[in-house]
């Protein structure tokens, strides 16, 4: 045929085409020996791996399960071609280890992929269980499941972020299960309230990097933080927050109550007498949280008179008023926008530098230093007071206006006084010579 | 018969009126032409649309620093990077709306809110931004050495 | 001083002739005299108009990226940018107004009749233009509520058989409102329509001037007892002193009402929720509403456009159709149309506030 004497005249070409086309196929063909058998009892896990993480990567049934995919028959799974068949929970974090912990190998893959999961699975609370030979703990396949595995940037990925808290829901809120570790079962539930920010932000602002389960308690070396690491967790976001409390007197002394740090004042309604009930709801801050009111937080331990007492009720009454002013003024602002007035300065105002500054005082309550925060206070009260005179100056141009147009009215009036009247003149100076005329008077 | 309508206004009068009237109209019309003449004045800023913000001589920026500027209504925030380069972004940072403020020590962006940071080029890189920031396309004036900034598209902000 | 230019042009042009006209001319005077003043308050506001519009062209720009920025330039930092652009929106729909009563006001006295029809048809011309100078105005500013308005408002038009789609495309100058459309509005409104309607409104004024303004009917007959007022200076003062009177409504809608300007037109945000259109076309809107999708083979809404074409067909005609009015005899049934029409116009237009 014509091609194959074209092809002949390339002969190196020719022999590498066919030699690479060859292993392809027998790769195609090696994938198709166990499927071939398996598709029908199998089918879900087969087109569960059709995309995953391993397929992409060229593993197959037999890279995990072993056995010799070339051969078309039972003996395809002898175990002298190394055919382990399912492994049990009891071999999993080894079994899965075997390719995920040898750096060398996973380097074929991707040389960033991490290598140490198995190493923090045993400092974690489910390793440490399960090297004492309980096997009803979290292996590796009950969070990545065994078939259909992908990176967790993948929505498909059961350890997606927003697959997460039902992931480890999957466990932790079945009441049975948690029994028998004495582990209490509403964290999800407390999680999914639309009250709490960061369940809010990942499940209705689509935020996928909103905190959930693992990003506070780890993943692989996943255990509940210590009372005085919850700072800690919190300060990779929340870092300057986190930097003035634990500078701040409070630090010592949340340690002593064994409350824990943020999540004791920022949770749904604190109560000091179960300070731990609903950490899993974190609330949006707002500004009745300090005071010496419920539901401020303070009252939780403050009584009247002592020094923490009295800078709740500053706190509070600073903010009170620092709320109306700015409402004040940008009621103001607004509606000399409405009038077409010139406020675009104070509209960045209240959009920047106010925002900001309101954010710092917010901020600074943490170091729970009242002279710092007045620093703060004085700042944005200053800064609100310049906006408000700004408002009112617009006002101000506002009343010109309306003397513009009391100006034009009077002139307007007068004018049409002095009109009504020439009106008059002339018809009188008519029917007067009319009268003359038939007077006969000439004049 | 006597004459019963004699004109009920003198001359004098009359002119008078014709006086008033006249000089009401002549008022009305000054009423009316004042805020035209204001109008037609050029006001002090002479067009409708900010595409570009002078931000005075290059000198005044130290290597390795950053200052937010405004650009319209927006805050922009304009970097000098250690190799002299000037970059200049929208400085709203793309995770909550917080304004971002340039970290010398890391030579990169980094927002106080949660703790996002985006590198000098203005890629997010970690913490919470889901995007980059929004670069400005800054331009040094020939001679004058001084800073321009505008958008990439050429609109406001 | 004064004679000697008066002479100079007199010799030139015969202004003297024009000044015997002007004394000559004058107004029937009779219950219904007051009406006459509506004609004078639409050109009037014509010219303010006219005036306001030049003033504003100086800062508008268009263009999807500065309409909106242009409009509030002009009422932020343009010094009395705000009172301009005011006066220019309210006059205009005072002006709109104005004109439907003044309409009416002839209709009822049918002052159309003969020899005064083809006044009755360039006025009705006048009012479409009118109309189309508001539709096209509303959208410069290129805000929101203006946009999606705009956006209905020629999407109606698809229900016209047969040339529906066509003429969809040639308003809004391709298949969706874009900056196309507000390029095209732009042109039909301060280039086009303003030459047009200053061309009708001069043949208009010249009928006016040539065949006197028309006494109600059965007046016309009694020569012998007419009364009447000379119009310079009597009437004219008078007008004037309606114009001080409606120039000062104007100022204080502008001043303590100023027309809003809203929020700037995003092409790919949801349509917000109570768009209507100007109140002189809301009527209409509201009507279309009313019809359901389908009377018998046809759509419901083109059945409500082509009814409308044909009432407006017969507004144009009706001179011709009203032979009592030419034997100087008044048509009980076509006043009880006229009635029905106004009832039809306020009622659909409250119930296009009020209904949601």
């Amino acid at each position: 045929m014509f091609w194959i004497r074209e092809a002949q005249v390339n002969n190196i070409y020719f022999k590498t085409t066919i030699i690479s086309l060859l292993i392809i196929v027998s790769q195609a063909i090696a994938v198709d020996n166990c499927i071939e058998c398996h598709n029908q009892i199998h089918e879900q896990i087969i087109s569960d791996c059709k995309e995953d993480a391993h397929s992409r990567a060229r593993v197959f049934c037999a890279g995990c399960h072993g056995g010799n995919s070339a051969l078309a028959d039972e003996e395809a799974m002898n175990p002298k071609y190394g055919f382990v068949g399912a492994p049990k929970p009891k071999d999993i974090p080894r079994f899965c280890a075997r390719c995920h912990s040898d750096a060398g190998y996973m380097r074929n893959f991707n040389p960033a992929l991490p290598v140490d999961q198995l190493e923090k699975y045993w400092t974690s609370r489910h390793g440490e269980l399960f090297k004492k030979g309980d096997y009803k703990v979290a292996v590796c396949n009950s969070c990545h499941k065994a078939h259909g595995v992908f990176p967790s940037g993948d929505t498909r990925s059961s350890a997606h972020p927003k697959k997460v808290p039902s992931t480890c829901a999957k466990c932790h809120s079945d009441p049975a299960l948690m029994q028998t570790y004495g582990i209490p079962t509403h964290q999800y539930t407390q999680y999914i309230d639309s009250s709490n920010v960061h369940g809010y932000a990942l499940f209705v602002k689509n935020d996928i990097t909103a905190p959930v389960c693992n990003d506070c308690h780890g993943n692989h070396g996943a255990a509940p933080p210590g009372v005085s690491q919850v700072g800690q967790v919190c300060s990779h976001c929340h870092m300057l927050n986190a930097k003035l409390f634990r500078a701040s007197p409070h630090k010592d002394g949340f340690d002593a109550l064994g409350t824990m740090e943020c999540a004791f004042c920022h949770q749904a309604s604190p109560d000091v007498n179960a300070p731990l009930a609903r950490i899993h709801t974190i609330v949006k801050p707002m500004a009745k949280l300090a005071g010496t009111v419920q539901p401020a937080v303070c009252v939780q331990c403050h009584s009247q008179g002592d020094a923490g007492w009295q800078m709740a009720g500053k706190v509070s009454a600073g903010s009170d008023s620092l709320a109306g002013k700015f409402a004040a003024a940008e009621a103001l602002i607004k509606r000399a926008e409405k009038r077409g007035l010139e406020v675009s300065d104070a509209r960045w105002q209240l959009n920047g530098d106010i925002h900001r500054a309101m954010l710092e005082l917010r901020t600074a309550i943490h170091s729970f230093d009242l002279e710092a925060w007045q620093q703060h206070f004085d700042y944005a009260d200053s800064l609100v007071n310049a906006v408000n005179a700004q408002g009112l100056h617009a006002t101000q141009e506002l009343s010109s206006r309306y003397k513009y147009f009391l100006i034009m009215t009077l002139i307007i009036a007068l004018l049409i006084v002095l009109l009504i009247l020439k009106i008059h003149q002339v018809e009188n100076d008519r029917k007067a010579a009319l009268t003359n005329k038939q007077g006969g008077i000439r004049r | 018969m006597p004459i019963e309508h004699t004109p009920n206004y003198s001359v004098s009068r009359r002119r008078f009126l014709d006086l008033l009237l006249g000089g009401t109209g002549l008022a009305a019309l000054i009423g009316l032409f004042y805020p035209i003449f204001r109008y037609l004045t050029p006001p002090e800023q002479e067009e409708a649309v900010v595409s570009s913000v002078n931000l005075g001589p290059a000198k005044d920026f130290p290597l390795n620093s950053g200052k937010i500027f405004r650009f319209g209504n927006k805050p922009g925030i304009i970097i000098r990077g250690s190799d002299g380069k000037f970059r200049a972004y929208n400085a709203t940072c793309t995770h909550l709306d917080c304004i971002v403020q340039y970290d010398a020590k890391v030579e990169g962006v980094w927002c106080a809110c949660h703790n996002g940071r985006y590198d000098i080029n203005g890629r997010n890189i970690s913490g919470p931004p889901p995007r980059p920031l929004t670069p400005y396309a800054v331009k040094i004036q020939p001679g004058a050495e001084e800073i321009l900034i505008a958008s990439q598209d050429g609109a406001q902000g | 001083m004064n004679n000697k230019m008066w002479n100079w042009f007199n010799e030139r042009y015969k202004i003297d002739s024009l000044r015997e006209f002007a004394q000559k001319k004058s107004v029937p005077l009779h219950s219904a005299t007051i009406w006459y003043y509506f004609g004078g308050i639409t050109l009037f506001l014509f010219g303010v108009q006219v005036l306001t519009g030049i003033f504003l062209l100086l800062y508008y720009r268009p263009g999807v990226d500065t309409a909106f920025e242009s409009v509030k330039f002009i009422i932020t930092k343009v010094k009395f940018g705000w009172l301009i652009r005011s006066v220019h929106s309210w006059s205009a729909n005072l002006m709109v107004a104005s004109a439907i009563i003044h309409m009416f006001s002839v209709f009822f006295h049918r002052s159309y009749r003969k020899p005064r029809e083809l006044s009755w048809v360039t006025g009705v011309i006048m009012l479409c233009l009118l109309l189309t100078f508001g539709f096209s105005g509303y959208l410069l500013p290129w805000n929101e509520l203006a946009f999606f308005a705009t956006k209905v408002g020629t999407d109606s038009a698809r229900a016209v058989p047969f040339i529906g789609d066509m003429a969809l495309r040639l308003m809004r100058g391709g298949a969706d409102v874009t900056g196309a459309t507000l390029a095209r509005f732009f042109g039909l409104h301060i280039s086009i329509l303003p030459i047009v309607f200053a061309v009708v409104l001069g043949v208009h004024l010249f009928f006016v001037q040539l065949q006197g303004m028309s006494k109600p009917l059965g007046h016309s007959r009694d020569d012998g007892k007419k009364r009447s007022m000379p119009f310079v200076p009597d009437f004219f003062l008078r007008d004037l002193i309606v114009w001080m009177v409606v120039f000062n409504i104007v100022l204080m809608l502008a001043v303590f009402f100023p027309w809003e300007l809203g929020v700037k037109a995003d092409p790919f945000s949801p349509a917000p929720a109570g768009i209507k259109p100007e109140w002189y076309f809301l009527f209409v809107f509201q009507s279309l509403k009313f019809l359901p999708a389908h009377i018998g083979p046809f759509e419901g809404e083109m059945v409500g456009i082509m009814a409308l074409g044909l009432v407006g067909l017969a507004i144009i005609l009706l001179p011709w159709l009203d032979r009592a009015a030419s034997r100087e005899r008044r048509s009980r049934w076509l006043d009880a149309i006229g009635v029905f029409v106004l009832l039809y116009f306020a009622v659909f237009t409250i119930l296009g506030y009020v209904l949601d």
